[in-house]
């Protein structure tokens, strides 16, 4: 950032000093926030852009399939592994307590609205930003510095089209699997936890029991339409990302970085708004 | 090689024959002008030859004139529509082949070619198949067919580049030096093969280009860009009685030992 000549030292006239320090002030403050607006509305622009091919999105079916595949191969083992020790220790941490109280088959309907309402959908989004969102950053970017991009561009074929919405798509399908998937796995944890625990030994049928009537189809819902939220966004960053990268590897490497932690900025913040309107 | 029924026009028609103007084109990233003011037109079914030393501002100018960057200020136009139009790219086939080849990396030589014809479903897999054989084998690539470009010489991506351009068969083709990184031998192929487009389909041809030969003997006309400007345009015969020192100096440099030109710039 360039320093003023103004705000150098208090000069002759404190005026201009305090002025010009004001201006650096605003200017600091400001970079970041027009930086933040460009990303915006760079991000809408091609989410625009993609869905203008929506009414040729057929022609592009072997490449949606292919990001399908794609996705799951990289999500679907960690994302089950992961959920199941996530639901295993929130049996436990909360069994502990709610043993003590003497309510302990409510450990079902903890574990079951947590992962369904708000575990899952992070924890799967979280890990998409990371196998994926990078890995997508990664290509584009590198397809971007090496004038792929540029190439398709003079042969009249859109980035957008082959690039990007396929990739949409793709997440658009996966995502409610992937959640799924997460919240089973999970409980499937809970349960397991909750009957071997020396300390627990609840029976699974009281977890399932306590978990269904407390775990409505409305719960499961509200949980889809967060991911869905999430992970739309990581891949829409992801494909923004990569491909507005200029320069050479360098900036490949920074981008996949930006592409993950802008990904987990955008999960966090926008999971406490969207929880707040779905309550 | 025969344009495909089913892509805008035929070889024959005259709307084949395309010309550019460039007329008044600057251009400056940021505050740094790398092309000031130049103006030239390509006529249809030219090959128009620009040369100019490294970094004058030639792959710019090609950039400018497939659209992919706007003009600060001026315009191009080809068949009197602007370059800067994406419909316009729409309505006329261009093909740029890139200095440093842009191939798609994942994808393998064969794939690379017929990436243009299948995504705009221009033929059947069967014809694509015959197409891109044919133009490989043109330019002793048959071999490096099922090879990804990272298993390449830097002259056979060049020559991939090329052929990749060709199976678009377009109507206005750009060679950013084309023959920089090749032997003898396949330097005069290319520069066969663009005169026979030229004759056969009238393709129009804009080639950026350090090699002399290739100007002389198949540029209709021979352009010189030194520092962002256009020192002459005029064909080869007379290019070479320039009398401009700028120009004489770049298409003769005489090798001094005794007064070499760094030591020149060292002292100065
Ligand atoms: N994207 C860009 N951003 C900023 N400057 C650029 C960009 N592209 C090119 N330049 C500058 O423009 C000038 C001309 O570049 P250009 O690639 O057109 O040279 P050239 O005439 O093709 O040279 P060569 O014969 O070496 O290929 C160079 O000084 C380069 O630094
Ligand atoms: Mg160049």
């Amino acid at each position: 950032m360039s320093q003023s000549p103004s705000s150098s030292k208090p000069s002759a006239n404190p005026l201009r000093w305090i002025m010009g320090h004001v201006n650096d002030l605003v200017n600091s403050g400001l970079r970041p926030l027009s930086a933040l607006f460009e990303y915006i509305g760079g991000s809408v622009i091609l989410l625009v852009r993609s869905f203008s091919h929506i009414p040729v999105i057929l022609s592009q079916t072997n490449r949606i399939i292919e990001q399908c595949f794609f996705m799951g191969n990289g999500t679907v083992p960690i994302v089950t592994v992961l959920s199941f020790f996530i639901g295993a220790v929130l049996a436990l941490q909360t069994g502990f307590v709610l043993n003590q109280l003497g309510v302990l088959n409510f450990i079902g309907s903890i574990v079951g609205l947590s992962l369904c309402r708000e575990l899952a959908p992070v924890m799967v989004a979280i890990l998409l930003a990371g196998r994926v969102g990078s890995a997508t950053t990664a290509e584009l970017a590198s397809m971007t510095v090496y004038s792929e991009v540029d190439a398709l561009k003079t042969m009249n074929i859109p980035p957008e089209k082959i690039l990007v919405l396929p990739r949409l798509t793709a997440v658009v399908l996966m995502t409610p699997l992937l959640t799924a998937l997460s919240i089973v796995s999970g409980w499937l944890g809970g349960m397991i936890v909750s009957k071997m625990v020396a300390f627990l030994q609840l029976s699974p049928l009281l977890y399932w029991r306590n978990l269904k009537d407390f775990v409505l189809v409305g719960d499961f819902i509200d949980g889809l339409i967060k991911a869905e939220v999430f992970c739309f966004a990581v891949i829409l960053i992801a494909c923004y990302q990569g491909l507005s990268t200029r320069g050479g590897p360098r900036e490949i490497g920074t981008s996949v970085t930006k592409s993950v932690v802008f990904s987990l900025v955008f999960i966090l913040f926008s999971d406490y708004f969207i929880t707040r309107m779905q309550m | 090689m025969s344009q495909s029924p089913q892509s805008s026009p035929k070889a024959s028609d005259a709307f084949n024959h395309v010309g550019v103007e460039v007329d008044h084109v600057s251009i400056q990233f940021g505050s740094n002008k790398i092309v000031t003011d130049v103006t030239f037109s390509v006529k249809p079914g030219e090959v128009f030859v620009l040369m100019g030393a490294s970094g004058a501002g030639k792959s710019v100018l090609l950039r400018a004139i497939v659209g992919l960057i706007e003009p600060t200020s001026g315009k191009v136009l080809i068949d009197g529509m602007d370059a800067a139009n994406p419909q316009t790219h729409q309505k006329i086939r261009t093909a740029l082949v890139f200095q440093a080849g842009a191939l798609f990396n994942s994808l393998s030589v064969y794939d690379n070619l017929a990436f243009y014809p299948r995504e705009h479903r221009l033929m059947s897999e069967k014809r694509i198949r015959e197409k891109v054989m044919d133009t490989l084998k043109i330019l002793s690539l048959e071999k490096a067919a099922g090879k990804h470009p990272s298993e390449l010489s830097g002259g056979m991506k060049k020559r991939v580049a090329i052929a990749r351009a060709l199976v678009m068969e377009p109507q206005l083709l750009l060679y950013d030096e084309p023959t920089s990184e090749l032997d003898p031998i396949m330097a005069a192929t290319i520069s066969e093969i663009i005169a026979a487009l030229r004759e056969q389909y009238s393709v129009t041809s804009i080639v950026v280009s350090h090699d002399r030969e290739l100007a002389y003997s198949i540029g209709g006309r021979v352009a010189i860009l030194h520092q962002g400007d256009l020192r002459t345009v005029e064909s080869p015969s007379s290019i070479q009685n320039n009398q401009d020192p700028v120009v004489k100096e770049f298409l003769n440099p005489e090798i001094n030992l005794k007064n070499p030109r760094f030591r020149k710039i060292q002292q100065s």
